[in-house]
């Protein structure tokens, strides 16, 4: 669980979760510098609406203070974690509105999340590379339904039916597609997310899923 | 479910595309505590929250900042070092107690007269009193500290609102949109957007502006030359019709050729209300 030390940061992400946990604010001040860009463009990207998502945002970063037992350091990274932990309220939220709204969401999401920004401030612009260059592997199909799964929070049934397209071959799209994602990911890093330079082992070396 | 059946959906679970029947049986398996099958999940899930950092970076606006270090300002982590009413009354009980359980059985054994406990009693009726008061201290600074909190909190909103009209009017590709009065609003209600192109933030101030009327609020809309009308964001006016609201323009919006407000019962993803002001860009 001891991490190594980030090189743009004396305290590693894993030693402010640590530190939060201890009811050290400022740690859960450093923690909204270094990932609220990240957890920000998640709560954009899902509920669109700049000023839910601005609630979002520190609803979340209030949550990781309030229950701060729950992040296991164990478990994972602490940007997975909060990716996790976004997407999931995030699309709560979205689900809710459309139920208050009155007509449904008329932006269906865009086609992919577009790596066209690389001076953007999470810092880590190789791991954001690798991964939007692994997207792009995918074809358009697969990218389509794995992008409103994660993003609009629709089931494979939704997607099948919002795409006209058979359950089946919507979740070959998904499955194949995530495959591939893994896949690749895993031949272009040894390691894990490169924003948490405190997880040495990411990267899955089981392969209970095959193609 | 087997572990075998669980492995085969644990991607597509951590993408939440599973049907409610699915999801269940799967939390049920995980839920055993399989070890094999959790680990598998931590992958799954770290994979899928990649998709996540494949988003460019967004900079937050600077209000969500100082909103959140008002509400920790307010509300301190229950784990946290401050001194708070709940943890000095632990502290307190500590050797409160005992002394309380010594007097109770000195009493109770009816060795109350013998011991000279008249003394006793009056010190810890003291001591009790002298608590009550401390507590009482304690609980009134507690709030002090809160309101200050908040007062501070909504100061350093307004200064946050202040500086961010300030930093779009240093812009180097600033417009003003003007938008005028319209259906149910007073003639002299009015409304100025900054439009930042540096950023893309939009500034809408509003003026004379009659209040939206009961549950509901006043909503932002922009629409595009196609007739697309997309939701900006809501806001509402103060007791002298005055109102702000800064949004981000979305960056694929195409051509904004108006820009309108309705009043909406919350926040609508299509307008369904009267207009109110509405300006061409």
């Amino acid at each position: 669980m001891e991490a190594s030390r980030s090189l743009r940061d004396p305290r590693d992400d894993h030693a402010l979760m640590a530190a939060i946990a201890n009811g050290d604010q400022s740690a859960l001040e450093q923690l909204y510098e270094r990932f609220s860009p990240m957890v920000y463009a998640l709560c954009r990207r899902v509920l669109r609406d700049p000023n839910v998502a601005d609630e979002l945002l520190a609803d979340i970063f209030m949550e990781v203070w309030r229950k701060s037992e729950r992040f296991d350091a164990s478990r994972g990274s602490v940007v997975t974690y909060l990716a996790t932990l976004t997407r999931s309220r995030a699309i709560d939220r979205l689900r809710s509105q459309r139920r208050t709204a009155a007509a449904p969401l008329s932006e269906i999401a865009e086609p992919e999340a577009s790596p066209s920004d690389p001076a953007s401030a999470l810092g880590d612009a190789e791991q954001r590379a690798r991964v939007a260059s692994a997207l792009a592997l995918l074809s358009p199909d697969q990218r389509a339904a794995i992008d409103l799964a994660y993003f609009s929070g629709l089931t494979q049934s939704q997607i099948a039916q919002r795409l006209n397209k058979p359950l089946g071959t919507v979740k070959t799209h998904i499955r194949q597609g995530l495959i591939q994602l893994r896949d690749v990911l895993r031949i272009s890093s040894g390691d894990g997310p490169g924003t948490d330079p405190g997880r040495r082992k990411s990267a899955s070396t089981s392969d209970e899923v095959t193609p | 479910m087997n572990c075998a059946e669980c492995r085969d959906l644990l991607l597509e679970y951590a993408l939440g595309a599973l049907d409610a029947a699915e999801s269940a049986e799967l939390r049920a398996h995980l839920a055993n505590g399989c070890a094999g099958c959790a680990q598998a999940m931590t992958e799954a899930e770290a994979l899928v929250g990649q998709l996540a950092l494949a988003l460019p970076a967004v900079a937050p606006p600077p209000a969500v900042r100082h909103e959140l270090l008002r509400r920790l300002a307010v509300e301190p982590a229950a784990n946290a070092p401050i001194p708070k009413p709940a943890s000095s009354s632990r502290e307190r009980s500590w050797w409160l107690v005992p002394v309380a359980w010594a007097a109770s059985v000195a009493i109770s054994a009816g060795l109350a007269a013998a011991m000279a406990n008249a003394a006793n009693d009056q010190r810890l009726a003291a001591m009790r009193s002298r608590l009550d008061t401390l507590d009482a201290t304690n609980q009134r600074l507690t709030k002090d500290v809160s309101e200050a909190a908040d007062r501070n909190g909504s100061l350093a909103i307004s200064l946050a609102k202040a500086q961010e009209t300030i930093g779009m009017l240093r812009s180097s590709d600033l417009s003003l949109v003007s938008m005028t009065s319209s259906g149910p609003q007073p003639r002299l209600a009015r409304a100025r957007a900054l439009w930042d192109k540096d950023t893309e933030h939009w500034q809408l101030i509003a003026t004379g502006m009659t209040p939206p009327g009961k549950g509901k609020v006043f909503e932002l809309w922009f629409i595009t030359a196609d007739q697309r009308k997309v939701a900006a964001g809501v806001f509402d006016v103060d007791a002298q019709g005055n109102g702000i609201l800064t949004v981000t323009v979305p960056h694929d919006i195409g051509q904004i050729s108006v820009a309108a407000v309705t009043d909406e019962p919350g926040l609508m993803t299509a307008p369904t209300g009267a207009i109110h002001l509405a300006g061409k860009l």
